[in-house]
């Protein structure tokens, strides 16, 4: 075989690759478009009326774990304690903070320790003491050794008295209805075992007691890239599992769970570091496994806002993190894959992310590499390396674009048409470098894991101004 | 140019695929800025209808006016949606003067029209509007629109024929809740609370004794929520009929009287542990003085729920003081019993 047969060989790879991974995407839109059509035309049709499910709604339990937030846990608790839903209640578990984020919610919402009749149905480190509120009946706080997140939500899970649990971080900020919006799937089809939101970013956005209360883009660069990734991963790319129930992703930052299903499945890994997505695949295959029915739905609507890393460290260390949990979550739940049982998620939503998401940093970084090096040794024409630039950089811009326009029949979070022009330009920019860093940071994050570096909280430098306001 | 003539096929490929994805989007994106500004527009002129028609319809709380302005195509959506939202929150024969107000404006005739039309928001808007006008001209369509393959709709409709006939209704409606098991449970409650609650316990009586054993614990749950006064009597029924830990669960979280005291203590000792819940619970609501031995003896039970709801029994019961408690905890030798005890006294005085 000669060099430039491995070049041709080379050349048809990527190609395929590439024509592989933005059919699958542009399929996944069109899916979403019609699932948020017809959810709109749902939702909206009933807009206004009597709240149906108003006296029937299942309680919840809120699960957010805390370590070291000692400068934000009280404002997040404070909005948690406005929600609206019906009948709630507020677990915050303080895994083994070394700043006094314990004193903080023992003073704040004067705690005294309740003699709990803990039970332990998820093994975890031990607990210290359960603080009950004396102001709200509807909080408790769990101290606890540290263990990390997973350990934590297991023991919000153990103390939780209600069937359904809502995993949240303790910088996410929601609206008063949130909770309505993603408990919405369990009542309308009783076999749901879990449910997740959108979730927006929320720099550059008015927010006071937190909660949410005008949009607006930031000027940040590289939170505004975030934006548009955001509107393509939420709006396409979990919204079009969804309808094939074939949904591998449900965010940390809010999602709530059937958890009585949860415990039978085995609570959060705690040896992992992407808990999150783990779960959900694990849920899939556990009930695939049993041929038990069920579903796991994503809600459109944007009910949950968090902050985004506006610098290069912060945003690297999350992306990296992230790409670990990616791989963790699938290696984990191997025999999903192919699995006689296996159905739509098992027989095509587990091989797209295992191709396109888990092994893709790695084609697209050997890619870029072999495309700038055939290039410069002349291997490859230009004309070659314009042709890939503009298809590689006008897929990439389309499918942000058909973003922009599943946003605009459906919910127009941003008001003025100058956001969604702005939006555009950031679009292509984020074409030139940001797309390539991601791709080196999720070939970073694959490398850690094959390392089996150990997991840790992610700590994130957050500005978290909405809590200064309201 | 030089790419129409490269002999590379890939290349070819490649190019052309890019250049129509340029294309692609130069036309998708002044297409997303147009849609905003016809957002825009809609808003704008749904906000001006809605300055005129919102007056009109509060002021037809009084008189009603001689003359209406007249409604284009486009608003009748608008109108329907703010006539029905008004409708459901007033009480009593404020509804009289806004029928009146629908009917002089001619949304009767447009309701009947958007009734055929495929689209989900007219046809719901539609239904709501003729069931909240209770009017029987329609009573075919609507019973055609409750079998819907769409819950929206269906359900939409099964609330109008309620509204418009609701011992006609019963006959149709009772059957179709049994089999739509895509109706979701709440909603499908909520709406049987608008039927009189004799017309709905005789018709619900009767599903829950000839229904399918699978069918009957969500049918129990309506006849909860209901609160029908036969229902210990149905319920015996439906228990010595169907003996499943799945009715027995669901009968006895539905048991209200102390009537049916006997079934709920013979099933403390149930080995399905959601049907000792659901004793131990019904013994909390309606046991008398000397349950409270039974209760204490199901602290110990291996059951954490079990052993919750019994402290919890306990605690509620009328003629259990806080002192009563503390004693019974003390008394403890069970660690289980004793802690489960604590928790809820601990629970109770923190309320």
């Amino acid at each position: 075989m000669t060099l430039s047969d491995i070049i041709l060989m080379s050349q048809w790879f990527f190609l395929l690759y590439f024509i592989g991974m933005n059919l699958g995407y542009i399929m996944l839109n069109v899916m979403s478009f019609f699932t948020l059509t017809r959810y709109m035309q749902e939702h909206g049709a009933e807009e206004g009326l009597s709240q149906e499910y108003a006296d029937l709604q299942l309680p919840i339990s809120i699960l957010s774990p805390a370590y070291n937030e000692e400068a934000t846990v009280a404002a997040s608790v404070r909005s948690l304690l406005q929600l609206t839903y019906p009948e709630y209640e507020i677990i915050v578990i303080n895994d083994g903070s070394k700043d006094k984020t314990l004193e903080v919610l023992i003073q704040e919402f004067s705690l005294v320790p309740f003699p709990e009749a803990y039970r332990v149905r998820l093994q975890t480190k031990p607990v210290i003491t359960i603080y009950q509120s004396t102001v709200y009946p509807n909080l408790r706080v769990i101290d606890k050794e540290n263990g990390g997140k997973a350990d934590a939500l297991n023991v919000g899970i153990n103390s939780a008295r209600y069937p359904l649990f809502c995993c949240i971080d303790a910088d996410s900020i929601l609206q008063r209805d949130s909770l309505e919006k993603v408990v919405l799937p369990f009542l309308e089809d009783p076999t749901t075992v879990a449910s997740g939101g959108t979730v927006r970013i929320a720099n550059g956005c008015e927010v006071s007691g937190g909660f949410l209360v005008g949009t607006g883009l930031p000027s940040n660069p590289l939170a505004l890239f975030q934006i548009v990734e955001y509107m393509r991963a939420f709006l396409f790319g979990r919204l079009g599992w969804s309808p094939l129930n074939a949904l591998l992703i449900i965010s940390g930052a809010f999602g709530v769970f059937h958890k009585e299903k949860v415990i039978s499945a085995g609570g959060y890994l705690t040896n992992t570091i992407g808990e999150d997505m783990e779960l959900v695949v694990r849920l899939h295959r556990h009930l695939r496994q049993q041929g038990v029915p069920y579903r796991i739905t994503f809600v459109p609507d944007p009910i949950c806002w968090t902050e985004a890393p506006e610098d290069l460290k912060t945003l690297k260390s999350q992306r990296v993190r992230w790409q670990r949990g990616l791989a963790e979550s699938l290696a984990k739940n191997f025999e999903l894959l192919f699995n006689r049982k296996g159905g739509t998620v098992g027989w095509l939503a587990f091989p797209f992310m295992m191709i396109f998401e888990w092994l893709g940093a790695i084609i697209e970084v050997i890619g870029y590499i072999f495309m700038a090096v055939a290039f410069i040794f002349g291997m490859i024409s230009g004309q070659a390396m314009v042709a890939f630039l503009i298809v590689a950089i006008g897929l990439g811009v389309l499918l942000s674009v058909s973003a922009f326009l599943l946003e605009e029949i459906s919910f127009h979070i941003y008001p003025k048409p100058k956001h969604i022009l702005i939006l555009f330009l950031v679009a292509i920019a984020e074409n030139f470098g940001y797309r390539q860093l991601n791709s080196v940071w999720r070939l970073m994050g694959l490398y850690h894991w094959a390392r089996g570096k150990k997991g840790h909280w992610g700590e994130m430098t957050r500005k978290a101004s909405w809590h200064k306001t309201g | 140019m030089e790419f129409a003539t490269s002999s590379d096929p890939i290349v070819n490929l490649v190019f052309w695929t890019g250049i129509a994805v340029i294309f692609i989007i130069i036309f998708m994106v002044p297409y997303v800025i147009s849609l905003r500004y016809m957002l825009i527009r809609e808003e704008r002129r749904r906000k001006l209808f809605m300055d005129i028609w919102r007056p009109i319809l509060i002021r037809s709380l009084e008189s009603i006016p001689d003359v209406l302005p007249p409604v284009k195509k486009k608003d009748w959506p608008v109108l329907f949606n703010l006539w029905n939202h008004f409708h459901e929150s007033l009480r009593g024969s404020a509804k009289d003067n806004l029928n009146e107000i629908a009917r002089k404006a001619g949304m009767l005739e447009v309701a009947e029209r958007l009734l055929k039309k495929s689209k989900v928001r007219p046809r719901f808007a539609a239904i709501t509007t003729l069931g909240l006008l209770r009017e029987k001209s329609v009573w075919d369509e609507i019973k055609d629109a409750a079998v819907d393959d769409h819950p929206s709709v269906s359900l939409a409709a099964m609330k109008a024929l309620i509204r418009i006939d609701e011992e006609r209704a019963m006959p149709f409606i009772i059957p179709l809740i049994s089999a739509r098991t895509d109706w979701p449970p709440a909603r499908v409650a909520n709406i049987l609370h608008e039927a009189s609650p004799h017309v709905i316990c005789a018709a619900l009586a009767d599903a829950v004794l000839h229904s399918p054993e699978l069918h009957i614990p969500r049918l129990i749950r309506y006849f909860e929520t209901i609160a029908c006064d036969s229902s210990t009597v149905v319920l015996r029924q439906v228990i010595e009929k169907f003996p499943t830990d799945a009715v027995l669960s669901a009968c006895l979280h539905a048991f209200k009287s102390p009537d049916a005291l006997d079934i709920v203590r013979k099933n403390l000792t149930h080995s399905a542990w959601h049907v000792r819940v659901q004793a131990v619970r019904a013994l909390g609501r309606m046991g008398l003085i000397d349950d409270k031995y039974i209760l204490i003896n199901m602290l110990c039970d291996q059951q954490w729920w079990v052993r919750y709801r019994a402290a919890q029994a306990l605690s509620s019961l009328p003629f259990i003081s806080s002192a009563d408690l503390d004693k019974i905890r003390d008394e403890q030798t069970d660690r289980y019993a004793k802690d489960i005890l604590a928790q809820v006294i601990a629970e109770k005085r923190m309320v």
